[in-house]
């Protein structure tokens, strides 16, 4: 049942939710802020955050724990303070967002003339789209994200200017919960954006200002399950004897 | 007026008190009302626009059940207050008023929906055109009075009124896009309701209208031929009673760079006045003038709270000692050099807290064109950013300047981890309780910013693997996620310095009351009662012009002073 809700509420039930999820101090804050920026966008921020934070919770249960880094006592930090030398990424767009926009942006900070990139398994490779439009805006660079083995391959990109150019259909498969190769890179230059994607690629001129504006005129309407799975993420006790 | 040096430009950021003596909690605790409240810069803002309100719809029975409409046009924008009177046994016995900040002038279908919502209490759902849903309850015995005076056609006695100061209380307050409420983005692109909390404030002054509004109502309904209506003095005595949770705390803990962009702002404020070379003549009058008032409404500030007792009685003591300094002073003294600078420095030797704060609001009063500019900058714009590319040996450095005073605080002490502000499931706030460290249901909203800062310091230092000169955050925060949370604040303040209360918030000793007092009085709240330490009370809007005198001067009501009209006890 479609209900409506503010952005705040998203926003603190998303918050709330990884507390109870356990996720690190702080990760709750930016998971929530993007699933309130995807769904400002008319993106399903909420099923989203469910799937990052249940991925999350999923590794307390040992037929899902990497045997690489040890007991599991609390799944999610020790999926997050992994040793070093073999750091485990969180396997959610949404969660794995931060860390991946911040260590792009340090790389680029660095070396401003060369893309920072990264590539490897994701799913809902979407979540990682708030962070480096943050990222982005930062470093007045520009980024794209693709999903690349695909001769097909769709593009999203998004200019320091704010715009995203993306056929709304084909956003879809970018909240895909299964693992999907993704590639992404941060450019210094936004016109760079034009050089690295075919112009085939870059489908619809999506004007991104006017959805936020509609968006905040009427809340938006969200599956009240959402929230349902939120509230019980948020709550230990009821995901244990679940 | 000698303020050709200072008008211009911006105080230097040096001019200004610094964070380690203004962000104390004893002192944050006694901030009052001033220049740059909230209250008065809405007024100020409905004056100079020239908003008008009006009735738009009126149905109250005999018994104050019904639904009132206050409609208001400010430029470019239609707001209406939905008052609601609600029957016996359909709300709990405490909320006898529900009111919704409404877009727009609501119809029949609208108000029915807002009436079915407000009663089903907090599980009501409410839409992105309503801004604020605010509930309140009589303030009993001088509503009664009131009401009784008023229908048998006399005034109520003025000293009575303006002693109790209120005819309702607000208990709950929402907005921000609780209970699917408009998101404060949403509300703030309103012409006429951008900033900080404008639309609360607007509430409240419209819904004080109502409780007079009301009042006479029911004593038409006792007396239709002979009652009587408030008049002018008696109305602007009456202002609207508020009383806050201690779960309004952690907004200003949660939200760095807003403390600090509002007190930069009355820090800035203090400080161009203070660093004026010279007082003009109508200047000090305006000052003594305000001097005497403060003196006069202290007198009625009661509270049953033996801490905030103890205060004001220093603090009438502050103002007497004051006012015969002031008295002594001649044109000599407020013609030498810096003459408001040597003025706090005098209150700041001998006098509380309570006094100092107080003081520093009053010497704002006589400078509008100084003080008032200053408003826009307590909009933030900014929320808080990790910045990842910082060098860990940068980091260190500001945790060395900024929170030296956390690094000095023994956590091995169970007092310094006394209380914990713990999520509620069905609520989106965390709410005030003492550890229990074995609770398994304890979901711990981490406010303590002392405690985070030094354990991310200690993670800082010990981690052998870590070149502070070469090792940058990103890299830290891939070893140490749980850092990530303090990191960002610890960024954040070095930006936004006053944005830290630097005491230990979960100590056994904390007062978090004093939190919500400074709050309230960035608001524009006045006699501020902790009563027994759950909640905090103060009072809105008390001698402030009403809705019908927008037109005339609307600045002048800091303290107000009553003309000394009587009438029935």
């Amino acid at each position: 049942m479609l209900q409506h809700r503010s952005l705040n509420e998203v926003e603190g039930a998303v918050r709330q939710a990884g507390i109870g999820a356990g996720v690190p101090n702080g990760f709750e804050t930016d998971i929530a802020a993007a699933a309130r920026w995807l769904e400002m966008r008319g993106f399903d921020g909420i099923r989203m955050a469910v799937a990052a934070l249940k991925a999350i919770c999923k590794s307390n249960d040992t037929e899902y724990a990497d045997p690489t880094i040890g007991p599991q006592t609390d799944g999610a930090e020790q999926r997050y303070q992994s040793p070093p030398n073999q750091p485990v990424m969180p396997s959610h767009g949404l969660s794995a967002g931060p860390i991946l926009a911040e260590e792009m942006q340090v790389r680029l900070s660095i070396s401003p003339d060369f893309p920072a990139s990264w590539s490897g398994q994701l799913s809902g490779p979407l979540g990682v789209l708030p962070f480096l439009s943050a990222a982005c805006v930062e470093t007045h660079s520009a980024h794209l994200i693709w999903h690349s083995p695909d001769s097909n391959a769709h593009a999203l990109a998004l200019c320091a200017g704010g715009a995203i150019r993306v056929r709304y259909s084909d956003a879809a498969f970018l909240n895909t919960t299964e693992n999907t190769y993704v590639e992404m890179a941060l450019f210094s230059r936004p016109m760079a954006v034009n050089a690295v994607i075919p112009s085939a690629h870059i489908l619809d001129a999506w004007d991104l200002d006017r959805r936020r504006d509609n968006a905040l005129r009427s809340g938006v309407e969200v599956e009240e399950y959402g929230f349902f799975q939120l509230a019980e993420l948020a709550d230990p006790s009821v995901r244990i004897a679940s | 007026m000698n303020v050709v040096a200072i008008n211009k430009g911006e105080v230097d950021k040096g001019q200004l008190r610094p964070p380690s003596q203004v962000m104390r909690l004893a002192r944050l605790g006694a901030f009052q009302a001033d220049r740059l409240s909230f209250v008065r810069v809405l007024l100020r803002r409905m004056h100079r626009d020239g908003w008008s309100m009006r009735r738009n719809y009126f149905d109250l029975d005999e018994k104050g059940r019904g639904i009132v409409v206050y409609g208001v046009e400010a430029p470019a924008a239609d707001i209406a207050l939905v008052c609601i009177g609600h029957e016996d046994g359909k709300t709990p016995a405490e909320i006898n008023y529900s009111f919704v900040l409404y877009d727009g002038i609501p119809d029949e279908e609208e108000l029915d929906r807002l009436r079915k919502n407000v009663e089903l209490l907090d599980k009501g759902r409410f839409s992105a055109r309503d801004f604020v849903l605010c509930r309140a309850e009589r303030n009993e015995p001088l509503f009664v009075k009131t009401v009784q005076n008023l229908a048998a056609g006399k005034q109520p006695n003025l000293e009575t009124l303006a002693t109790s100061g209120h005819l309702l209380t607000t208990t709950a307050f929402f907005s921000n896009g609780k209970l699917g409420l408009a998101d404060f983005e949403r509300m703030v692109r309103i012409p006429g309701l951008s900033g900080p909390f404008v639309s609360e404030m607007l509430t409240l002054f419209l819904i004080r209208e109502f409780s007079v509004d009301l009042v006479e109502h029911l004593a038409r309904q006792r007396k239709p031929n002979q009652a009587a209506r408030l008049t002018g003095d008696l109305r602007n005595a009456i202002g609207v009673g508020n009383s806050a949770d201690l779960g309004l705390a952690p907004y200003l803990i949660n939200h760095p760079v807003i403390l600090d962009r509002w007190v930069v702002a009355r820090e800035t404020a203090i400080a161009r006045v203070t660093g004026l070379n010279t007082a003009a003549s109508d200047e000090v009058t305006r000052f003594k003038t305000v001097l005497n008032r403060a003196c006069v409404a202290v007198e009625t500030w009661q509270t049953l709270s033996p801490v905030q007792s103890d205060r004001i009685a220093g603090l009438r003591e502050g103002l007497e000692q004051l006012k015969e300094q002031v008295d002594s002073f001649g044109p000599h003294w407020w013609g030498s050099p810096n003459p408001w600078a040597r003025l706090v420095d005098w209150v700041e030797r001998y006098c509380s807290l309570e006094t100092q704060e107080l003081v520093n609001s009053l010497i704002l009063e006589p400078y509008p064109e100084l003080v008032d500019t200053l408003a826009p900058m307590m909009r933030a714009g900014e929320e808080p950013k990790l910045d990842p590319a910082m060098k860990v040996a940068r980091l260190l450095k500001i945790i060395e300047r900024h929170y030296a005073w956390a690094l000095a605080i023994d956590f091995t002490d169970p007092r310094t981890h006394h209380f914990v502000w713990d999520f509620v499931p069905d609520r989106h706030d965390a709410v005030l309780k003492i550890r229990n460290e074995s609770d398994p249901s304890l979901r711990e909203a981490r406010l303590g910013m002392a405690r985070e800062v030094v354990h991310l310091h200690t993670a800082l230092i010990d981690d052998d693997g870590i070149d502070p000169q070469t090792v940058r955050v990103s890299a830290f925060l891939r070893r140490r996620p749980d850092m990530r949370a303090a990191v960002r604040r610890v960024q954040t303040i070095a930006k936004f310095p006053y944005g830290e209360i630097r005491d230990n918030i979960l100590h056994a000793d904390c007062d978090v009351s004093d939190i919500v007092r400074c709050k309230l009085a960035f608001f524009g709240a006045t006699r501020f009662d902790p009563g027994d330490g759950k909640r905090m009370s103060a009072l809105f809007f008390q001698g402030a012009p009403s809705a019908s005198e927008l037109t005339l001067d609307v600045d002048d009501w800091a303290f107000p002073e009553w003309s000394g009209q009587t009438g029935s006890a």
